[in-house]
């Protein structure tokens, strides 16, 4: 997501790390992000689908996870969980709004 | 641990371990004492 790349010194400045996650492999990643532009922070690659099951995102129509945000807090509990819906993105000033909520 | 259930509000976050770019695996636990944002998208090479 470029969007929040361009972002990373906005959510380093609050404190918080950013990772996205998908089912493709570490080399279709690099591919990728030197596509578009992705270098501040780490994609990571669920390549069997575990986690993508765990937080209970997994789309097995496509074999892959549906589109969905999630802020972890220092204690390691979820405080903020969204989903989106075809063509919704996740908005990198919400998730700062939000974050802007919770202990730093 | 893999049924689909759903995660919410209040609930722990699963730990996790997986491989990125350069095959250097990367924990959940890595960062500790900051709040992580995940965010998941269906594939590379989709929008957004």
């Amino acid at each position: 997501m470029p969007a929040f790349d361009r972002r990373a010194k906005d959510f380093e400045a609050v404190n918080a790390q950013v990772l996205g996650i998908s089912t493709d492999s570490p080399f279709s990643h690099e591919n990728w992000a030197k596509s578009v532009g992705i270098s501040n922070y780490p994609l990571l690659s669920d390549v069997h689908r575990t986690v993508s099951k765990d937080y209970g995102v997994y789309w097995p129509d496509w074999n892959a996870n549906v589109r969905a945000t999630f802020i972890v807090d220092k204690q390691g509990k979820v405080v903020f969980a969204e989903r989106y819906g075809k063509g919704e993105l996740p908005e990198p000033d919400k998730i700062l709004g939000e974050l802007k909520k919770i202990p730093s | 641990m893999s049924d689909n259930k759903t995660l919410g509000v209040g609930d722990t976050a699963p730990e996790f371990t997986m491989k990125t770019i350069g095959l250097k695996e990367v924990s959940l636990k890595d960062f500790k004492g900051k709040r992580v944002v995940l965010l998941f998208y269906p594939l590379d090479w989709t929008p957004g």
